[in-house]
């Protein structure tokens, strides 16, 4: 039983990782239907920053982790306004994710430069990653339980932004009905632009917060990205909630079948649990169908 | 100069030009209805006026000041309010939310003050105000649609089609209450398909046949007879 | 535009459309291209490595010209059938010990059938989504060949074997490049046949505007899930390649960044020609080589570019090659008009709105009608078709029924017209009884088959034709290319054919041109048939998708306001046209129009719809006075 309890546990750590990232992609894809195919790397430089600051530059973590956060917000708004802005006005969105792909293989190679291609291993503070309770048979590591209380909290905050105050009307609003939006006050590029911002913060929170668990290595974060998107699918793409519960499943299958299954078959999970959502619930496991659309 | 004029326009959407060059002008709280048969363009010259798209020739002006082209939320802050074709309420939020983003970035004792207004107009809108928007009936969206523009605060307030997919009734109806939702000094574009409930309404009228005016004139000269509309709105005799 | 000759007997001969060709200008100058390298091979045997990697990037470059050049699929995935052809050719060569003629059937084969199953996706979601699919389809691929050690070796890899053909061992430098030159001939040739042929056409369609390709007859979900077989088998052979090139496959190698590098080096050389995967393999292959310092950057500075191209030349670098050079075309065509050209090339705009392209009024020449001519005369026919029995029809999208309960029935060869009000059904009847509406209820009953739970395709293969309210054109592609597309329904030969060009293959491609130039001389778009549609004016493009569904031969042609933001004198002129030669095919036609002076003039009944209701059903005189009809118009 303490054996189910463990993976269930070890299931929902991973889980919290993909249902941020999910969340983080949905997010924009809702308000703005874009995907970004660098939210992956830039992830990782914000974890690699935070790190950095804090084993190599000693500067207290909390200021590192402030620091990066600054950095993930300021360098998003720069590439959205440099990068994608220019061509939303076009109005098709095949260029947009050309463009994502090619600030994902420049970010990649930036932090390929200064970081190198080897797995690095930074110390947290008081070593926590290393402190394990025993309770019963039970193992509870203590970073996890910091990851644990970090997606409860990250989860919060954007709960609370995304309902409680105009931004996140805005964002709601924008998501339900562009023109509506726009007619009632609502600048797109105000609401596109805080979007990108909100999401690559989650996603650096989720980077500094799973480094210690991952390994630092320079890719990575585009494992939790790719699973953040089969979270996003489960969750249907087009609901918040959606997204943070399909992460929360997929951790969860995840840490079954790798007890289980060939380890063939547990890598090739995801894609598996794409095509069949995609197969018999292409709108997700969560939402209802919505009506049709005329042509 | 105050009020709407509408100057030489001429609108497209990508290469194909549907409305080629039409003067409208609306004085300072003046109500003037936009007639035509469905097609002819009347949502296009709206949809302009209001900034979701953008004029390829000509000018318009809202009490002097050149808004061809502008940002519909600029545009929103000079007071200029649409409320859209098929109500286009925000279904998946309740309908406190729809009227508080009809009071995006401004002050909310304003907004306060508005939902007061809104309430005692339609009581259904305060009884369902945590029911989202879609679960509402096609009247109640529009008291909703509305409602919305109220707390907006328009000076120039632009109506598009009130009447589509709605009960008869309830249209007249709705009609009968725009002088008391609005004030008197608010300026009044209504497109309308509907000849005979717009002509009650509006003290002048255009009509619009496939991108061009082809009649305006003193409502009175037709509202005992709408059907003189005909040939205008058609294109064929009777 | 060209001048008319009296001794051209065809429309095609007159507009001076050239014929499709066994070999194209473009091929001797590949050819030339591939022979110059395939003969300093030996002489240059130091970079034989470079060279290999450029021919093997050029390959996969236009195996993904199928996949996203033509077809529009975004993939990322496209290293996973790299991959299949690494690792089969390191099994095939060490385990069964056999050469390249197995290992390339096999790669081919099994990258093949791994492509429709990855394709498939792409039958359920947005290209965007797509994308991401893919790429984890490139994640997750890497880790199961990883985890796959049998097959792959694991961590440490797998060697690859010698170099065989038929039991004869080749070594590998200057010898195993000229091989590779052989198999870039082929994979490029069979590549850019599809692209001269019906499959291309079709990709090239589906891609610009998948309503209308399946409005069109197109089997769009089998061609979207074929162009992944078929790029994912050449890709394979890229794959073989690189196999024999390596001589040792570690599975690490072909993950994610391998497959972003193909798609970026693609679409900076230019993804819609087969010169744009050269120019995109030479980019990244050879820039490595400048120095050392580049090398160390090479990365940033694809991102870079590609950043950079996306905002400035989307088609990449052949795109801006060639816009460049369309750019000095028309100056020069402008100079020769005797219009002199102040602006730069730069700013110089699209040849209609400096000629201010006009419909032609019906033209001042006498010419034969096309109708008459030798390729539209034989499809005349005095059997009226197109009867269609439209039984209690209903659409409702959420609660509400656009469409409620409608039935007619329209009698072979007649013109009916539909009307009614703003939201009265009549767009969602049409896209009911075409099928492009989901959740439609009610019988459809074309020439006594029932057509109701077919596919859109099928639909349109059954005889019925469309339009579309919002045109639904294909931007890229020109006027004659729209006439082909809906000629399509009536070709017969098969995609194999197809890949090498076989004489029937020519012979009916032939045959389709001179048919469509006399259908375009028909609708007086001749002098327009190599402009692309969006630099046409819109009278013109509505006549485009006229032209479109008349080639498919329909038995019933369905139009969709035709005459929505036209003159009505334009419209008028151009329904005459459509209504001569439904009449000389003996066509059904069934026309959704406001303009209610257009529709009276050209129907011999008129059906009026309102709340998704029929409320009327007549002669124009009946229904033009009807009280319940004037009073659903004005409302009163």
């Amino acid at each position: 039983m303490v054996d189910y309890i463990q993976i269930a546990w070890q299931g929902l750590v991973s889980g919290f990782a993909y249902a941020l990232i999910g969340l983080a992609l949905v997010m924009v894809y809702k308000t703005a239907r874009i995907l970004n195919f660098a939210a992956g790397t830039m992830a990782g430089i914000s974890g690699f920053l935070a790190h950095w600051w804090a084993a190599e530059q000693d500067m207290p973590f909390g200021v590192a982790i402030l620091f990066a956060m600054i950095m993930t917000g300021a360098g998003t708004y720069v590439v959205e306004r440099l990068t994608v802005r220019p061509l939303v006005k076009l109005g098709d969105f095949l260029p947009i994710v050309i463009m994502t792909l090619g600030v994902e293989e420049f970010l990649a190679n930036v932090s390929l430069l200064w970081w190198g291609g080897t797995a690095r291993r930074y110390r947290v503070p008081g070593d926590i990653d290393r402190i394990n309770w025993l309770i019963g048979d039970f193992r509870l590591n203590a970073w996890h339980l910091v990851v644990a209380i970090t997606t409860f909290v990250t989860l919060s905050i954007v709960g609370y932004i995304i309902n409680q105050t105009e931004l996140g009307l805005g964002m709601k609003a924008f998501a339900e009905d562009q023109d509506a939006a726009k007619l009632m006050g609502i600048k797109e590029s105000t609401v596109s632009i805080w979007t990108w911002v909100l999401s690559a913060l989650v996603g650096g929170v989720t980077g500094i917060v799973f480094a210690p668990v991952l390994f630092l290595q320079q890719d990575y974060m585009n494992i939790i990205f790719i699973k953040g998107f089969v979270a996003a699918i489960l969750g249907g793409f087009l609901s918040l909630s959606g997204g943070v519960a399909g992460g929360l499943l997929l951790g969860e299958l995840e840490a079954f079948t790798i007890k289980w299954a060939p380890r063939e078959f547990a890598a090739a999970l995801p894609v598996v649990i794409v095509f069949i959502v995609l197969l018999i619930r292409p709108h997700g496991l969560f939402t209802r169908e919505k009506g049709h659309e005329r042509v | 100069m105050s009020g709407l004029k509408i100057k030489d326009l001429k609108v497209g959407y990508g290469r194909n030009e549907v409305i080629h060059g039409v003067d409208i002008e609306v004085k300072s709280g003046e109500k003037v209805a936009l007639l035509g048969a469905n097609g002819a363009g009347k949502s296009t010259v709206l949809k302009t006026i209001s900034g979701l798209l953008t004029p390829t020739e000509g000018s318009i002006t809202f009490n002097g000041d050149e808004i061809g082209g502008a940002n519909p939320a600029a545009l929103v802050d000079m007071g200029v309010i649409q409320v859209p074709e098929g109500r286009r309420v925000f279904p998946g939020l309740n309908v406190e939310d729809n009227l508080k983003v009809a009071n995006y970035g401004k002050s909310p004792d304003l907004f306060e003050e508005g939902l007061e207004t809104v309430y005692k107009k339609f009581p259904i809108l305060q009884e369902r105000r945590k029911q989202a928007a879609g679960l509402l009936s096609g009247g109640q969206q529009q008291m909703l649609s509305l409602s919305r523009a109220i707390i907006a605060k328009p000076k120039l307030l632009l109506i598009d089609e009130m009447s589509l997919g709605l009960a008869p009734l309830l249209v007249k109806e709705f009609y009968e209450q725009l002088g008391d939702l609005f004030s008197e000094d608010v300026t009044l574009l209504l497109v309308e398909q509907n000849a005979g409930l717009a002509l009650k309404y509006c003290s002048r009228f255009y009509v619009l046949r496939n991108g061009d005016l082809v009649l305006q004139s003193d409502s009175k000269d037709y509202i005992d007879d709408p059907t003189a509309l005909q040939s205008a709105y058609l294109g064929v005799d009777a | 535009m060209s001048e008319p000759s009296e001794n051209s007997t065809t429309a095609l001969d007159r507009a001076k459309i050239p014929l499709p060709k066994f070999l194209k200008k473009n091929h001797y100058f590949g050819f030339i291209g591939i022979l110059l390298v395939y003969l300093l091979a030996g002489t240059y045997s130091e970079y034989s490595q470079t060279i290999m990697n450029t021919i093997i990037f050029a390959i996969i470059g236009a195996s993904l010209i199928v996949v996203f050049g033509m077809a529009g699929q975004l993939t990322l995935g496209h290293t996973i059938f790299v991959a299949a052809g690494v690792f089969l050719s390191a099994n095939i060569t060490t385990v069964w010990t056999r050469g390249l003629e197995t290992e390339l059937p096999i790669a081919f084969g099994v990258a093949f059938l791994l492509g429709l199953i990855v394709g498939f996706p792409s039958l359920r979601v947005n290209e965007l989504y797509l994308a991401l699919a893919t790429f984890a389809v490139a994640f997750v691929g890497v880790q199961v060949l990883f985890e796959w050690k049998q097959f792959s070796g694991g961590g440490s890899g797998k060697p690859v074997g010698k170099l065989e053909l038929f039991g004869y061992e080749f070594s590998r430098g200057p010898t195993l490049v000229r091989i590779a030159l052989v198999l870039m001939l082929i994979t490029f040739w069979v590549v850019g046949n599809y692209q001269d042929g019906r499959t291309g056409r079709a990709w090239n369609a589906l891609r610009t505007s998948e309503t209308a390709a399946r409005a069109a007859g197109l089997p769009v979900a089998w061609l979207k899930i074929l162009c992944f077989g078929i790029g994912g088998g050449l890709a394979a052979i890229g794959g073989v390649l690189y196999a024999h090139t390596l001589r040792y496959a570690i599975p690490e190698n072909y993950g994610v960044a391998l497959s972003i590098i193909v798609v970026l080096a693609l679409i900076i050389g230019g993804k819609h020609r087969l010169m744009g995967a050269v120019l995109g393999a030479v980019f990244v292959k050879w820039l490595p080589e400048l120095s050392r310092d580049v090398q160390e950057y090479e990365g940033l500075i694809y991102g870079g570019t590609l950043i950079i191209l996306t905002l400035i030349a989307p088609d990449g670098l052949v795109g801006m090659f060639e816009w460049l050079a369309e750019r000095m075309r028309l100056k020069d065509r402008l100079e020769r008009l005797g219009i002199t050209v102040n602006n730069s090339l730069y700013n110089l705009k699209p040849f209609n709105q400096i000629l201010k392209l006009k419909v032609p009024t019906s033209s001042t020449i006498e010419k034969a009608s096309p109708l008459g001519s030798r390729y539209l005369a034989p499809l005349s026919s005095s059997d009226p078709k197109g009867s269609l029995i439209v039984r209690d029809a209903a659409v409702a999208f959420g609660g509400v029924k656009a469409v409620d309960g409608v039935s007619f029935e329209i009698p072979a060869g007649g013109v009916t017209g539909l009307i009614g009000s703003n939201g009265a059904g009549k767009t969602t009847l049409f896209n009911a009884i075409t099928g492009h509406v989901k959740g439609a209820t009610g019988q459809f009953i074309l020439d006594g088959e029932e057509i109701s739970q077919k596919p859109i395709h099928n639909r349109a293969l059954s005889g019925l034709g469309r339009t579309f309210q919002n045109l639904n054109l294909h931007d890229d592609l020109n006027v004659l290319e729209h006439a082909l597309l809906g000629l399509d329904r009536n070709m017969k030969y098969g995609r194999i054919a197809e890949s090498f060009r076989m004489p029937w293959v020519l012979r009916e491609e032939k045959n389709a041109h001179y048919v469509a130039a006399e259908l375009l001389d028909h609708m007086d778009l001749l002098d327009y048939w190599n402009e692309k549609v969006e630099d046409l004016p819109y009278g013109l493009q509505k006549r485009v998708d006229v032209v479109r569904a008349l080639a498919t031969n329909p038995s019933i042609l369905l139009l969709d306001e035709p005459a929505a933001g036209l003159p009505t004198a334009e419209a008028l002129e151009m329904m005459e046209k459509v209504q001569e030669y439904a009449n000389h095919i003996s066509a059904g036609v069934l026309i959704i129009e406001h303009n209610v002076e257009l529709v009276a003039g050209v129907s011999d009944r008129i059906i009026v719809l309102d709340a998704g209701k029929t409320i009327a059903d007549g002669t124009p005189e009946e229904v033009t006075r009807n009280e319940q009809v004037i009073a659903a118009y004005l409302g009163t």
